[in-house]
């Protein structure tokens, strides 16, 4: 069942960031993207491999449901705050946005627990959206040095 | 399991760091033919699949191989996977370089497929992967042409799309 769980929640992440405006161009979305999954990619091997501090299922459906959240229901939300805060709303909406994906990021991260996915030892939720916090601020950090890397060309 | 690793700072190590050096020096020299951004997309596609890809083939519940000196996650590790990124960079870069037109991308991709297949034997022999659970490089080789081909895609999407905004 994770599986289909994991499954409907990716979908409905991405009908949602199909329609959002983003207001970046595909290779500025394309390089967000690889970079925050190289970085979900190294945060999940080292919080389960090195210090086994949040261990994954080894099941093959709970697997297979992992890498649907770490290809599509982490990155976009995250690449998602890059581009609020990217964007030229309000700073009030911009952090009011930032906070709400931030919220569903930790959401997220109930389901996994519920559905069995992932278990925490060393760590809770607080230190799960303090991990993201500060993974959005630093994609943001490179994102906006790559948004500017062509200018005046 | 750790009869294969060898824990110390060995050939290995040395063969990341110099193919890694060796690529730098080759992306550096060859004459600009795309944009920054489009350079460090080209960069970064290749350490993105080679990063998915390892870090779901060599990880439970498959676990089809391990790379470098230990099952856990090391430096020398993310520097094996920055390899890639020359790498993928060359690829795009004579794509771009002899206008490979799409009908003979097919060929394209299935030479680059026999230089990658022989490229990881090397390095199966250099002990940077060690496989397992009955996994070889044929296997390598199917993996080798989806992605090439994809890369493929993602070249002509990226010269046809790649600066419109969403």
């Amino acid at each position: 069942m994770s599986l289909a769980i994991l499954a409907l929640l990716a979908w409905l992440v991405l009908i949602v960031f199909v329609l959002v405006p983003k207001g970046l161009t595909v290779t500025e979305m394309l390089f967000l993207y690889f970079l925050i999954e190289i970085i979900t990619i190294t945060l999940f091997t080292i919080l389960d491999v090195n210090f086994q501090w949040v261990p994954l299922t080894r099941k093959v459906e709970g697997s297979f449901a992992m890498y649907i959240s770490r290809s599509i229901v982490i990155p976009l939300p995250i690449l998602l705050a890059v581009c609020v805060l990217n964007s030229n709303l309000k700073a009030k909406w911009r952090s009011v946005l930032t906070a709400l994906i931030l919220i569903f990021l930790c959401l997220a991260d109930r389901i996994y627990l519920w559905a069995d996915l992932l278990t925490y030892r060393r760590w809770n939720q607080f230190s799960s959206a303090l991990m993201y916090g500060v993974f959005i601020l630093l994609t943001l950090w490179i994102g906006r040095w790559f948004i500017g890397l062509d200018k005046g060309e | 399991m750790s009869e294969f690793f060898h824990h110390d700072f060995n050939t290995n190590e040395w063969s990341i760091i110099i193919s890694l050096i060796f690529g730098i020096v080759v992306v550096f020299l060859l004459p600009k033919r795309f944009k920054k951004k489009n350079t460090c997309l080209y960069l970064l596609c290749g350490m993105f699949f080679g990063f998915l890809h390892d870090h779901t083939l060599s990880v439970l519940p498959v676990s089809y191989y391990e790379i470098n000196d230990s099952s856990s996650f090391e430096f020398m590790d993310f520097l094996s996977h920055a390899v890639y990124a020359p790498y993928s960079y060359l690829f795009f870069y004579l794509l771009n370089l002899f206008r490979i037109k799409p009908r003979f991308t097919l060929l394209y991709i299935l030479i680059w497929a026999f230089v990658s297949v022989a490229f990881e034997r090397l390095f199966v022999f250099l002990g940077i992967f060690h496989y397992q659970n009955g996994y070889n490089t044929y296997y390598s080789f199917l993996i080798y042409l989806f992605v090439l081909s994809l890369w493929v895609l993602f070249y002509f999407i990226i010269q046809t799309y790649g600066e419109k905004r969403y």
